[in-house]
């Protein structure tokens, strides 16, 4: 096996296309491993540097990651729902990480990284070969997560779902709640401005608007990404940007408005964005972050309670892991030091 | 580049480039006025009767040159802009707005970077007469370099001698060393700037301050009698006069004080970007110093800063503070003082982010890192290398907890900790992970039981404003309920009878006779704590249960049933809870007398503007903050006699037993609850009657509350024990995952263990995706024992400190059903 910087890949190119399978088949992969993410990471000034592993000139596996530009300080190369390897394959997963390491390390110093962190989506306990890496501070993946198996059809799924779930999505039909899927990036203010509402009320950070336009822009052409407004007698209730990779649709993004929150704007959007997934051939829902044992302490809590009525199977995740590369973190720290001196 | 364009449905349009608004259709022309008007008549009555030669550098939206083509004696505009997509639009789609100054046989358009543009001026000994900066924000090193004093002292060479420049800045108010940063860079180069500022809606709409400031300048500084009788051109939609504009270039001294200190910054400089990401809201009113008073700015011009450290400013300094070696007492200040990095972050995220600096340390192997460090010990100071040196021998003899490492004294694991946090913090995707930050396994359960009665204890200080849009909504008061910062939540809704629960009226209740007319019914106005809400009347309410409340009166405490508005028992009031419910808000209603305070200077500052189009909005937000200061000051009076002193927690009537709400306990064997009736007795009560005995044999001759049972224990217990279940049970879940952890080490230990055995230490092992020797994969698989086996510990605690009266509760509930 070896490994090799990949150049920029197109969609349409031999290699992208493999590359895109790779993934795309991979269950420990996602989207941001896909080419189209790594063209909106570079729209959003972040490089990109592609790891492609190789076994007898065949694409096997490799690592999508992304640091900023020029840092000065020295950051951390991100492979977010990556590397893709082999891992059910320990022996093989092994050698191809360890390969993918020291690439990233011996080109460390060409894009100011200190370090690498991955994040597969592997679920816990974490792999034996991981024993040489750390757990990172931050996880850029919902660690904790929901899974719906969107392979039965529509009549099972609500089935499976609790009375609870099932009533409210019925409730907001007979309303007249509707949901409109756009992909059009003028829809963006009107996204941001309910996502903003809902992030000051429920207190967590929002992207700046562009993150979402350039989001839109680069991944919805290629189907990957959906606007999602939950409508009622001419207003927006609510918003949902739904992406939708290989296997997986994931509820990356989502803001109820405080009005009329008795129409039940949140299932109708949820039940929409799962059926739109089912249509595009996905086979799995993820909810993106989820508490299971329903600890009210816990900062999912709050949202978890509404997603639990969907059904669905609770995932623990191995979470992001670290690899400091020592020489590069070193040379860093005797600069600090010498500042301060 | 990224453009965002937001039509509204009233058909204004706002522009968003990268993320920052560019312009809001609705008040650019307060903005472009205010920069291009007092410039261009500046110029022009320098040189009344020559035709002049303008350049704009930025502008590409052709808003500027709109306004320096009013004027006549305008010869030719160069305009630089490197972005043809917003030059496209320019053009094609916004001709009504800019008033198709893009096609003027004037203007001549250069699609090129300004740096560029000016730099072959000045190889050409190009000159003009006005040249205007009309840049976004820097949000990076490459947008810096157009506020280094090296920009200026460019554009100073291509600048008539009696020629003006105009410089867009930033908030004085909300960045106001980044603002005075820009305004020394221009003194540093020669150009005599004066400052001046107006509100601008849009931009304090979208978080960029309460006011917006320029700088007008030229190598021949300017006399304070040139800012009198302007030519100002026309026509002009906002900026009246001289007289006005005059007022413009009024500070509060404290705001123009930081002059003093703002270092101008060189090309290398990072020091503005930080200053940028750094707001502090200051406050923007107040008029008491003018920059029109002087020519030539007495205050000192500090030295200029010249380039990129890996640690910001702030940091350093605080680092480098003497504070002998309480290195707990360093990371809090640098905490403190840490920029954000990025022009996306806050400095709120940045504090989380950093507020637990263990997580760092854990990410990295520390004894390998001080390895490569002692190996190059001679590029280090001998100080640090001994610390370096003690810091091997911690870590040498076993796996030691960072917490230990960072309360040693050593300055090193500071730096070290530090490096790695700017590195996370530098990668945009870091700030908005979207997963748990837990280190470990996610051990996060803090287990901090909150009673649900109670409002905070923590007494903090009151928000200096509110931020949030709750007050200035137009909602205000329907639908949702909003608390001290200005935030709005969906409201719940009471019914109450309030005339059974003031004064002494409570013992006319007939619980007997239902009361022929309907409740009262209302949303709450005002979110004290999570639980307790401020009705519109000002009477004080605590959430129970879904199904019941707790209202506080000057007399008793009334359990009303949420349905339908009766009291469903009275209790005697719980001092303790009127003390601490009267401190919140004495405290919240302080908040907001400055909330008020602030509101009512910005709009008297800008009044004399007579630009701003929502005042209107202004002044409804300042009405609701005051009504509901003045609901605050109605719960206040609704509580009646506040105890002096904090009074006593008072102890559950039996022994062993557990406080469930205020008034109400229930006993250690979970078989009754006891109330405190308003005159002081107690009333033990079980599923099938109340007794004024706990051997129950006392019945009371009121009925029996059966609403009590039913929609207040039985709903509260539940709740309870559910969530002691679900804390319960994730500790749980945490220790099965990190017990399956250390069962995995335990087995590599067990192999590494019998390779040593039979072929030495030096055997070459796998471990993770590296190969070593068998000695050191051993040494390490313990510490990773050590460190698992602690985190079982701090779980294993977790579970034990969990409240003992969940068993008694389970019972109680039981019986009760």
């Amino acid at each position: 096996m070896q490994v090799a910087i990949l150049p920029q890949l197109t969609i349409a190119s031999e290699l992208g296309q493999q590359w895109e399978a790779l993934v795309q088949a991979n269950p420990a992969g996602g989207v941001m491993q896909s080419l189209a993410w790594s063209q909106f990471k570079q729209q959003r000034d972040l490089q990109v540097v592609h790891f492609g592993l190789f076994d007898a000139e065949q694409l096997i596996g490799g690592m999508l990651c992304t640091i900023p530009a020029q840092s000065g300080v020295g950051s951390n190369l991100i492979a977010a729902d990556g590397p893709i390897l082999p891992w059910h394959d320990q022996a093989l997963a092994r050698q191809g990480l360890r390969l993918l390491r020291e690439a990233a390390e011996q080109h460390a110093a060409e894009y100011g990284a200190i370090g690498l962190r991955i994040e597969p989506r592997l679920e816990r306990p974490a792999p034996n070969l991981l024993r040489d890496w750390r757990r990172a501070p931050v996880d850029i993946l919902a660690r904790e997560t929901l899974y719906l198996d969107l392979q039965p059809d529509e009549q099972s799924l609500l089935a499976a779902m609790k009375p609870k779930g099932r009533y409210n999505i019925r409730l907001a039909a007979r309303r007249g709640v509707t949901v409109r899927i756009s992909h059009d990036v003028a829809d963006i203010p009107l996204f941001y401005r309910l996502m903003d509402e809902a992030g000051e009320r429920d207190d967590f950070y929002v992207e700046p608007i562009d993150h979402f336009n350039d989001l839109l822009a680069t991944l919805a052409p290629l189907g990957h990404a959906h606007l999602l407004f939950a409508e009622y007698a001419g207003q927006t209730l609510g918003t949902m940007l739904l992406v939708t990779y290989g296997q997986r649709a994931v509820y990356q993004y989502g803001g109820i408005s405080n009005q009329l929150r008795e129409q039940m704007a949140g299932y109708a959007l949820q039940w929409a964005a799962i059926q739109h997934g089912k249509r595009l051939g996905c086979r799995c829902y993820d909810f993106y972050g989820f508490e299971p044992t329903g600890d009210p302490h816990h900062p999912f809590a709050g949202f978890s309670r509404f997603k639990r009525a969907f059904g669905g199977q609770a995932i623990a995740l191995i979470g992001a892991y670290d690899y400091y590369f020592t020489e590069q973190l070193a040379d860093v720290i005797i600069r600090a030091v010498r500042e301060l001196a | 580049m990224t453009i965002v364009l937001d039509q509204r449905s009233d058909q204004s349009l706002a522009v968003y480039i990268d993320g920052d608004l560019q312009f809001d259709s609705r008040d650019e022309g307060v903005y472009h006025e205010l920069l291009a008007l007092p410039a261009l008549a500046l110029a022009q009555a320098r040189r009344p009767k020559r035709q002049l030669r303008a350049l704009i550098c930025g502008g590409g939206d052709g808003f500027v040159a709109r306004e320096l083509l009013k004027s006549s004696a305008i010869k030719q505009i160069d305009l630089v802009d490197y972005d043809p997509t917003i030059l496209d639009l320019a053009q094609n789609e916004w001709p009504e707005l800019n008033q198709h100054a893009m096609t003027n046989p004037r203007l001549k358009i250069h699609i090129c970077d300004a740096v560029q543009f000016v730099d072959q001026a000045a190889q050409a000994a190009d000159e003009y007469d006005l040249i205007i900066c009309d840049f976004t924000v820097p949000r990076d090193q490459v947008g810096a370099r157009l506020q280094s004093i090296d920009w200026y002292q460019q554009l100073a060479y291509i600048l008539h001698p009696q020629g003006v420049i105009a410089v867009n800045a930033a908030s004085p108010s909300q960045t106001p060393v980044a603002y005075w940063m820009i305004y020394n860079s221009i003194r540093t180069a020669n150009l005599n700037p004066k400052p001046y500022r107006f509100s601008l809606p849009s931009f304090t709409e979208a978080g960029y301050g309460d006011d917006w400031g320029f700088f007008v300048g030229s190598r021949k500084a300017f006399r304070p009698r040139e800012f009198d009788y302007l030519p100002l051109a026309e026509p002009r939609e906002f900026l009246h006069d001289s007289e006005q504009l005059k007022r413009a270039f009024a500070f509060p001294s404290a705001l123009a004080e930081k002059r003093t200190t703002a270092q101008p910054t060189k090309l290398a400089s990072d020091a503005l970007l930080h200053s940028l990401f750094a707001p502090t809201w200051d406050e923007a009113s107040g008029t008491d110093w003018t920059s029109l008073d002087f020519v030539h700015d007495p205050a000192p011009l500090p030295k200029p800063h010249t380039s990129a450290t890996l640690m910001p400013n702030a940091v350093q300094q605080a680092l480098q503070a003497d504070q002998g070696l309480d290195e707990s007492q360093v990371f809090e200040q640098v905490v403190q003082v840490m920029p954000a990095l990025r022009a996306e972050q806050t400095r709120s995220m940045v504090s989380e982010f950093i507020a637990n600096p263990l997580r760092f340390l854990n990410s990295l192997d520390l004894r390998r890192l001080v390895e490569a460090l002692l190996r190059r010990s001679r590029e280090l100071p001998r100080k640090l290398v001994a610390e370096l040196r003690l810091l091997r021998r911690h870590l040498q003899r076993t796996w030691e907890n960072p917490q230990l490492l960072l309360s040693r004294g050593l300055r090193i694991v500071s730096v070290i900790a530090l490096v790695i946090i700017l590195a996370n913090l530098l990668h945009p995707d870091t700030t908005y992970a979207k997963g748990d930050t837990s280190a470990g396994s996610g051990a996060t359960s803090s287990q901090s039981m909150v009673r649900t009665n109670s409002p905070y204890d923590v007494v903090q200080a009151p928000p200096s404003t509110v931020e949030g849009r709750g007050f200035s909504s137009g909602t205000y008061g329907r639908g949702s309920v909003i608390d001290e910062y200005g935030s709005a939540y969906p409201t719940r809704r009471y019914r109450y009878y309030g005339s059974y629960y003031g004064g002494s009226s409570y013992r006319n209740y007939n619980r007997n006779q239902r009361p022929s007319e309907d409740p009262n019914e209302g949303d709450a106005l005002y979110r004290l704590t999570p639980e307790t809400d401020i009705l519109a009347n000002g009477e004080v309410v605590i959430s129970l249960t879904d199904q019941s409340y707790l209202l506080l009166a000057d007399q008793v405490m009334t359990v009303v049933d949420a349905e339908d508005g009766l009291p469903i028992v009275f209790l005697k009031r719980d001092e303790a809870l009127v003390w601490r419910t009267h401190r919140e808000l004495d405290r919240q209603r302080r908040g907001l007398d400055g909330s008020v305070k602030a509101k009512q200077d910005w709009i008297d500052w800008v009044s004399w503007a007579g630009f701003v189009p929502w005042r209107n909005d202004d002044e409804a937000e300042l009405n609701n903050i005051v009504q509901t200061r003045g609901t605050l000051d109605q719960a206040i009076k609704s509580l009646g006699s506040i105890p002096a002193n904090q009074p006593a927690i008072r102890v559950a009537p039996t022994a062993g037993g557990f406080q469930l709400f205020s008034s109400v306990w229930m006993n250690a064997e979970g078989t009754l609850a006891i109330l405190e009736q308003p005159d002081g007795s107690k009333a033990y009560l079980n599923k099938t009657g109340w007794y004024s005995d706990s051997g129950l044999t006392q019945p009371l001759s009121e009925p029996y509350p059966d609403e009590f049972r039913t929609k207040v224990l039985i709903p509260f217990l539940s709740k309870q024990t559910t969530e002691y279940a679900a804390i319960k049970q994730r500790i749980e879940a945490d220790l099965t995952s990190v017990k399956s952890d250390l069962s995995l080490l335990n087995s590599d230990k067990t192999e590494y263990t019998s390779i040593q055995r039979s072929y030495g230490p030096s055997d070459i092992v796998e471990y993770g995706t590296t190969e070593i020797r068998v000695d050191e994969a051993l040494r390490r698989t313990n510490d990773d024992i050590a460190r698992t086996e602690q985190l079982i510990q701090v779980l294993n605690d977790q579970l034990s400190s969990l409240p003992k009266q969940d068993n008694a509760a389970k019972k109680f509930l039981q019986s009760l059903k």
